[in-house]
């Protein structure tokens, strides 16, 4: 065999065992799809729930169902069923640990041109409201967000997914049968003690600043409602169930000796006033409740609570409750900021 | 398009492929590499043509001026200013920019360039051709830094525009094996090395022993990978790239290092700063302060941080005391010399990767404490890749090892990395006797396809706040 023979099989015989593997490792991404990227779970397969960020967009694009829960870590304890038991219907669950506006705005954006949607049941923190519309810590991964088709190999040749996703899940639905319970997916309540002990522990008080002025959030705010306002709009037949969690008295400390107390009441008023003209939304304010936010052993840390919370706000917001209309913001408002101004924060410690 | 003759369109098509792939990281710095490039062909054209010796220097001088001045300004300005600050308490402005990449190896090619110009050693060449050479994508990121008389020559000889299947091949291989050694084995070293050095506080002497030589063998890992990557992109256009790392590990002495490692630095540190400043001719204190010089300029050239200074003089330093000791270095047992020298570079690779001198000093300080405590979680977990996981649980020996062996894969590791730097033969020992038979096929496909399956990764969200 002369030289240059010897060197087109060896370059064959590269390209036949690169393509060959490329190739094994790319069909069973595909067939196990465990971020649900390309299709639903396979009908002989599990299905599994457990990396918000990286399933999220693929479940809500390839299930059924008519109402989902979105927002952040306040919402990751919400079960299903109870919402599926007060409102009827298929209820799903999409939340983002860290969320911000970008990542609902995405989820949105994916849900509403797919689906028809009767509830959405939407966490809003007035924590994230206050944020750059663009910021999100934690980064997603755009291969899965993108429609560009040659940013999937990013899926499909990754050895994390293989092994740790396409192959555990292939293992464990040959190991095991039945699917994950939706009222346990995201839930992380059960690692945690409530206490107020707990709580304060983890709380380390910061040196008073002068106080801010109250405008310092508004462009934020408005920029991010701006969003929301955009899906109550363009979506008149769904109804827009928004609530705001209630973070513990300790929070408002907090912004307090930040000097931002007045701005963050300013944030809620705005948010407050803008989604209360429509009809389509029904918005539940919790973040002022004594009850729950001076009672510190509903809590973990300074801003999340316990289980029975969530059960609470989702059996307060059928009821409507804490629900904010026309006739009733003033005085809720006035009231409210009242509360947090005039508060001996002082005393807490 | 070199098959149908059309030599200036092929050049062309990788100046504007290799422009590309450098805006890709930034499309900003484009125009900065654009502007050096005719810079610097501009002053060759003036020296070509003007003869007049004062002229001649002053043009020496804006060009010399020129390319320091510009690696100056991305790359030191902050540092000075920023130590002139704190030291005279004044309040000039930062500018915080970020460095335009490769920018110290293409503007150091350019420095070589216009010196030689100026001594009217440089052949007549296109723009064209310069800018290839400057731009050429495999070296432009991260070296090696190569000289236009070696490079230019080979675009323009007949038989390097055929494509030439010997050379894909090699190329191929070398390229997996750099990759291999970026992806797989530096990045997971680099996990234990940024663990330990993002908590220099940590107390533990196993952690800062097992992170610091974690370092010690990603920096060679992840440079060498890279020279080997753009060895190999090189060898597939038919362009022999020059050597830049040669085992360095395996050298018994610190002047032997340096024959060893960033080959090419060394080149152009000893071509245009030792020699013109005298080298080895005017005695041998001018010689000891020349390669003190050589190393302090070094140590400045890697980065805008006393670390790297320090780094620089320690290097200085253990050159010249190995030149004065030499004859008895040389009696001494090579065993015995091996390991002072390694362990001299695990030091000065601790002074070089730490945030600040003080940090340094700190884990340097921790190890001698001795304080053996259990290895960090975070180290151990950084060595169970999820295809030996995976391994493990296929053999049923899951439970086994994650009880009382769960450091073995860290242990492998080292082990295989002790292994590869002293006992195995390096890229480009590879490429000269490299056969085109089965085994070596299936050794580099595998090794490709391994690391494009671990070039992304799932990420864990630490962020738990809202």
């Amino acid at each position: 065999m002369d030289e240059n023979k010897k060197y087109i099989h060896f370059l064959l015989k590269c390209f036949l065992i690169v393509f060959f593997l490329l190739f094994i490792i790319a069909g069973f991404v595909i067939y196990v799809d465990p971020f649900y990227h390309y299709h639903g779970p396979l009908k002989d397969m599990n299905l599994y729930v457990e990396k918000e960020a990286y399933q999220n967009l693929g479940l809500a694009k390839n299930l059924e169902y008519d109402s989902f829960i979105t927002g952040s870590s306040m919402t990751e304890n919400f079960r299903t069923s109870q919402f599926e038991k007060l409102y009827g219907g298929k209820v799903l669950k999409f939340p983002f640990s860290g969320g911000r506006i970008k990542n609902y705005e995405i989820l949105f954006d994916t849900i509403f041109k797919n689906k028809n949607i009767r509830n959405v049941f939407y966490g809003l923190d007035v924590t994230v409201c206050i944020d750059e519309r663009e910021y999100m810590p934690n980064k997603i991964p755009e291969y899965l967000y993108d429609n560009n088709v040659f940013s999937d190999v990013e899926y499909l040749f990754n050895k994390e997914v293989m092994i740790n996703y396409a192959m555990n899940y292939f293992k464990n639905s040959l190991e095991t049968d039945g699917d994950i319970d939706w009222d346990y997916a995201y839930v992380w309540y059960q690692y945690y003690n409530f206490s107020e002990e707990e709580m304060r522990s983890t709380y380390k008080r910061e040196e008073k600043q002068d106080n801010k002025s109250d405008n310092i959030y508004a462009t934020n705010v408005n920029n991010n409602i701006e969003i929301i306002e955009k899906y109550i709009q363009e979506n008149p037949t769904t109804q827009f169930h928004i609530f705001l969690p209630p973070y513990s008295i300790i929070c408002y400390d907090y912004y307090n000796q930040k000097g931002e107390l007045e701005a963050m009441l300013k944030a809620y008023e705005t948010i407050i006033r803008r989604l209360i003209r429509y009809p389509n939304v029904k918005l539940s304010a919790f973040y002022a409740d004594k009850n729950i936010i001076c009672n510190l052993d509903n809590y973990k840390d300074y801003t999340h609570y316990s289980n029975q919370i969530n059960e609470y706000i989702a059996e307060s917001m059928k009821a409507g409750t804490y629900e904010l209309k026309s006739e009733n913001v003033d005085e809720f408002l006035e009231e409210s900021k009242t509360f947090f101004l005039n508060f001996d924060y002082d005393s807490l410690f | 398009m070199n098959h149908f003759k059309k030599y200036k369109l092929a050049k062309l098509v990788l100046v504007l492929a290799s422009l590309y792939f450098y805006a890709y990281f930034e499309i900003k710095y484009l125009i900065i590499i654009i502007v050096s490039i005719l810079f610097n062909y501009g002053l060759n054209r003036i020296f070509r043509k003007v003869n007049h010796p004062k002229v001649r220097i002053l043009f020496l001088l804006l060009g010399i001026a020129f390319n320091i001045g510009m690696i100056f300004y991305f790359k030191y300005y902050d540092f000075v200013i920023g130590a002139i600050n704190s030291i005279a308490s004044t309040n000039f402005n930062l500018i915080n920019v970020m460095l335009p990449l490769g920018i110290s190896f293409f503007t150091f090619q350019q420095l070589a360039y216009v010196i030689d110009s100026y001594k009217k050693q440089v052949k007549d060449y296109t723009l064209l051709d310069y800018s290839l050479f400057v731009t050429f994508f495999p070296q432009l990121i991260a070296g090696p830094i190569t000289l236009y008389s070696e490079m230019i020559p080979q675009f323009e000889e007949e038989k390097n525009r055929r494509f030439s299947i010997e050379n894909f091949s090699k190329g191929f291989m070398a390229f997996s094996f750099g990759l291999a050694k970026k992806v797989i084995i530096a990045d997971t070293f680099g996990i234990a090395a940024n663990f330990v050095f993002n908590n220099p506080t940590d107390t533990n002497s196993i952690n800062l022993i097992i992170g610091v030589l974690a370092y010690t063998f990603q920096i060679y890992f992840d440079f060498s990978g890279y020279c080997d990557m753009a060895l190999g992109l090189g060898y597939m256009f038919n362009i022999k790239i020059p050597i830049n790392f040669n085992s360095p590990y395996k050298a018994c002495s610190v002047v032997e290092f340096w024959k060893r490692w960033h080959i090419t630095l060394t080149r152009f540190f000893t071509t245009y700063i030792y020699i013109p400043l005298g080298g080895n001719r005017k005695g041998k204190i001018r010689t000891y302060i020349n390669i003190f010089i050589v190393f302090l300029a070094s140590g400045i050239w890697h980065g805008a941080n006393y670390t790297f200074i320090l780094w620089g003089i320690m290097h200085g330093i253990a050159s010249i005391t190995d030149r004065i000791f030499k004859k008895r270095i040389e009696k001494t047992n090579s065993v015995f010399n091996w390991l002072r020298t390694f362990l001299f570079l695990n030091i000065s690779w601790t002074i070089f990767r730490a945030d600040s001198i003080s940090n340094a000093l700190r884990i340097l300080k921790n190890i001698l404490q001795f304080n053996f405590a259990p290895l960090s979680p975070e180290i151990t977990n950084a060595f169970i890749l999820p295809e030996f996981k995976a391994i493990t649980t296929l053999l049923h020996l899951d439970y086994w090892v994650e009880s009382s062996y769960k450091n073995i894969y860290l242990i492998l590791f080292f082990a295989f990395a002790f292994f590869a730097i002293l006992c195995m033969k390096n890229t480009s020992e590879r490429v000269e006797t490299f056969k085109p038979n089965t085994k070596i096929a299936i050794v580099s496909s595998i090794l490709f396809v391994w690391s494009v399956i671990s070039l992304t990764g799932v990420s864990t969200f630490l962020y738990f706040n809202f």
